[in-house]
């Protein structure tokens, strides 16, 4: 130990410089995202106006809307597959099929799908394009003819999506997630971009958070925020990553995000990078990265934007083992993306991808737990240590820890003055309580995950970890969330605009 | 350097920041919560006034009066909301009547020319709903606005009204429009098929200018009115094969005896996807005399011929369906397996994909 003064002036300076270092980084990261935050906040306010009822109406009862191809890949989801394709046969959009892939379950879940829903073997007479697991056998049904079932052999998410890619045939297709429950005017409000005279690679709406929330026939139909701190502290998150973060990426030209959970994508674009990586434990960002670089490498003006309106619920974790899990997984996915595509990097043949957002994910994303690791050993073991004043640590701390609220806070605002999901003023309270204490621990924990992913993925970890979920607040019991849920086997009619 | 002091006067503006959030949290949940009751008790009193009118139809001042009395956006909110769910063109014409010289209308419309979009975007929504014929003066800048959101309800607005001058910016428009633009004008302007028919026949010619032509063709498609067809159908020999294939598109809305001929020459064009489009269009009109020349198209060796020509075989029907199980015995393995996969298919599954 050292009084204050006393140590070495190599040490002291080396740690108050580290010290200084981090405080700057957070500074500089937390200000990008208030750039970001003032970027979104015209946008919000414009889709808000767009999102408007009668605007809708219009869309909807037109014939511009264009056609969709909804992918959903399932894996062991018997309990919950039929109500889960009634959800997405249910939506409210003139144009669209389902195309749902069974990734190899090892319970009932396809001969569900042939009782429920009549279904028929059909020929194989597809246009395969991409290489995948074997594919079993195709099905429509005599009830819903928008639906289309392809079973295979189990090879992953990426892969079954691959197969729902080339068995699709409408120029858009829409990649749906597990746990994903759709609102139904998503669709509608997700190609509103198609409407407005855009040129669009890819779209991607909100998710949020479902835990807590009442669930009936597949529709949120009460949204809560749970007063559990796990779920309750994500809700925020998911906030401040989609309210703000994804739509001022719109305007700095960048977005790099599109959800696997909730995306949207011209068909042809995807086939031409040759769909998914299998490869890879995060195959919607690389994804969005692969199709931004092939963007532009071809020189295709089109854009990959983010609308806030249309929204998809999912479920999130509610233990910091599984919270861990799905962390160190998508950290493991960024460090594996960054290293594939390091040609972009800084390169300014790519645009505000190259320039802008890659730098900004290498910098903010992958390092921010090193950075952030480093600030906490360095404050604490520096004021332990007598290195720093405990003032000064203190100073560092709330400093960092208000910038960061100040931004959670500016996220509600922004979503209580524009959707207002959450009803009661309750939910509206407990949002600003989470976001009190989400730097207190809640950070921390997820900074040790994420840590933990650079050692994985050295070690040549690329397995996914077992995730748990709890179902949803009003469905029946024993119930699992909706599933990996995704349509005529033909090439798609963008590739050949005259079929 | 970073002193204390400087980290201390941080925290000061920092926590000024926190608490202000905090407050307007506070601050906007109250205002918001305050205008959308303010909006759901109009709808409340509006909604029923205006089914009244809908199912009674006589009198129409008790709702004038009701709508006059709420604060101008409270009562275009209300209006905008009904209005696209539930109002014939009919009864909105005498809505139009009835309310474009209230005052808060005409509040509402002096905002056109605002530079704020949204005020622009407004006018144009309530233009879609008491726009009359002498309103055509303040929808034409809408339809070339620089807002993208303004232009698509400005369309809906022009529709509206029997304009030609609005109907001609509308269509030398149109080629500059992304696809589900134009598809959206093409619904819109079904509203007029007379005006539309005549404008379109105008610039139905082999020397127009080859972008703009196709888009008129799909117009006429999708309009599908018999005279504007056939002036279409005489396209069918443009040396543009991509004119042929929107001709051979549009023709499956045009059934005279005189439109087989023209789709069977197609069906031997050296395009591929003309000859998809107008098996495509053999199918739609269900042309039995078309019938061995379809079953030569199956085994074409663009996959989309093959598959084009097998639903046509399929939407024909009995003597279709007799050709396909033919076809899925024949010697030519493409041929076998686009027939066998289409002869398996439920009516309505054939039905739905012929459509797309």
């Amino acid at each position: 130990m050292f009084e204050l003064g006393q140590a070495p002036e190599w040490l002291l300076t080396l740690v108050r410089s580290a010290d200084l270092t981090v405080l700057w980084y957070t500074f500089i990261v937390n200000s990008f995202f208030l750039v970001l935050l003032v970027l979104a906040v015209p946008q919000l306010f414009a889709h808000y106006r767009f999102g408007s009822e009668d605007v809708l109406i219009r869309g909807l009862t037109s014939s511009a809307a264009p056609r969709v191809s909804i992918i959903a890949p399932a894996y062991n989801e018997s309990v919950s597959i039929v109500e889960s394709v009634r959800a997405l046969l249910t939506l409210r959009y003139p144009y669209y099929e389902v195309v749902l892939v069974n990734d190899g379950s090892k319970d009932d879940t396809l001969q569900r799908l042939i009782d429920a829903y009549d279904l028929y073997e059909v020929p194989p007479a597809v246009m395969r394009r991409l290489r995948t697991e074997r594919v079993r056998a195709y099905y429509r049904s005599r009830t819903w003819t928008k639906l289309l079932v392809v079973d295979k052999q189990n090879g992953g998410k990426a892969d079954a999506l691959n197969v729902g890619l080339d068995a699709s045939r409408f120029p858009y297709v829409l990649a749906c997630d597990a746990d994903t429950l759709i609102e139904p005017d998503a669709l509608l409000r997700l190609t509103r971009p198609f409407l407005f005279d855009e040129k669009i690679a890819a779209v991607g709406g909100t998710i949020r958070v479902v835990n807590s929330c009442t669930v009936s026939d597949g529709r949120v139909t009460d949204a809560r925020v749970d007063s559990r701190w796990l779920p309750g502290i994500q809700t925020v998150e998911y906030l401040r990553a989609f309210l703000f973060g994804r739509l001022g990426w719109n305007l700095l030209g960048g977005n790099l995000n599109i959800s696997g959970a909730f995306g949207l994508f011209r068909r042809d674009y995807l086939t031409e990078i040759l769909g998914y990586a299998t490869s890879t434990v995060t195959e919607d960002f690389e994804v969005s990265v692969r199709l931004q670089r092939h963007l532009k490498e071809k020189h295709i003006s089109a854009g990959v934007t983010f609308i806030p309106d249309p929204v998809a619920w999912t479920e999130v974790p509610t233990t910091a083992k599984v919270l861990g899990r799905q962390r160190e997984r998508w950290h493991r996915g960024l460090i594996a993306a960054l290293i594939t595509h390091r040609q972009v990097m800084f390169n300014p043949k790519y645009g505000a991808t190259g320039m802008i957002a890659l730098p900004y994910f290498l910098f903010a994303e992958l390092l921010g737990p090193v950075v952030e690791a480093v600030g906490l050993v360095i404050t604490l073991v520096g004021t332990a240590f007598g290195l720093l004043e405990p003032a000064y640590a203190v100073a560092f701390f709330v400093v960092t820890y208000m910038y960061g609220i100040m931004l959670s806070l500016a996220a509600i605002l922004m979503e209580e003055a524009s959707f207002h999901r959450y009803k009661r003023t309750s939910d509206s309270l407990r949002l600003a309580l989470f976001a009190f204490i989400e730097p207190l621990g809640y950070r921390q924990i997820t900074v040790w995950y994420r840590l933990k992913a650079f050692w994985r993925y050295f070690r040549g970890d690329m397995s996914w970890g077992k995730m748990t979920r709890e179902g949803f607040a009003g469905t029946p019991a024993g119930a699992t969330p909706r599933q990996r849920l995704t349509p005529l086997q033909t090439p798609a009619l963008s590739e050949h605009p005259g079929a | 350097m970073l002193t204390l002091p400087h980290l201390q006067f941080a925290i000061f503006v920092a926590g000024m920041f926190v608490i202000a959030g905090c407050m307007s949290l506070v601050i906007v949940r109250r205002v918001i919560d305050v205008r959308r009751r303010e909006v759901d008790r109009a709808m409340a009193t509006v909604e029923p006034m205006l089914q009244e009118w809908l199912v009674r139809g006589d009198d129409i001042e008790p709702l004038r009066r009701m709508l006059r009395g709420l604060r101008p956006h409270v009562a275009f909110r209300s209006l905008a909301r009904l209005a696209t769910k539930q109002l014939t063109f009919e009864r909105q014409q005498v809505l139009a009547a009835a309310l474009r010289e209230e005052p808060w209308v005409a509040a509402l419309l002096r905002r056109a020319g605002s530079p704020l979009w949204w005020r622009r975007f407004d006018c144009a929504r309530l233009l879609s709903i008491v726009g009359r014929a002498a309103d055509a003066a303040l929808i034409a800048p809408l339809l070339t606005d620089k807002s993208p959101a303004v232009r698509l309800v400005g369309i809906d607005a022009a529709s509206r009204l029997a304009s030609r001058p609005l109907l001609n910016l509308q269509l030398d428009t149109l080629p500059r429009r992304q696809d589900a633009v134009q598809a959206y004008q093409f619904s819109a302007l079904t509203r007029h098929p007379v005006l539309v028919a005549e404008a379109l026949i105008e610039r139905l010619t082999l020397d127009a200018p080859v972008a703009p032509l196709i888009a008129w063709i799909d117009a006429a498609g999708a309009l599908a009115n018999p005279e504007a067809l056939e002036r279409v159908r005489e396209l069918a020999t443009h040396e543009s094969p991509n004119v042929r294939l929107h001709v051979a598109r549009a023709l499956r809305r045009l059934a005279t005896p005189e439109t087989p001929p023209v789709l069977l020459r197609l069906l031997k064009d050296g395009d591929w996807r003309v000859r998809a489009q107008a098996a495509r269009a053999l199918g739609a009109l269900r042309c039995h005399g078309a019938i061995s020349d379809l079953m030569r198209a199956v085994r074409d060796l663009s996959w989309w011929v093959r598959y084009r020509s097998a639903l046509a075989l399929a939407q024909i029907g009995g003597p279709g369906r007799v050709a396909l199980i033919e076809l899925s015995r024949c010697d030519d393995p493409m041929a076998r397996d686009m027939s066998a996969l289409v002869a398996s298919l439920s009516t309505a599954a054939v039905i739905e994909l012929s459509e797309v």
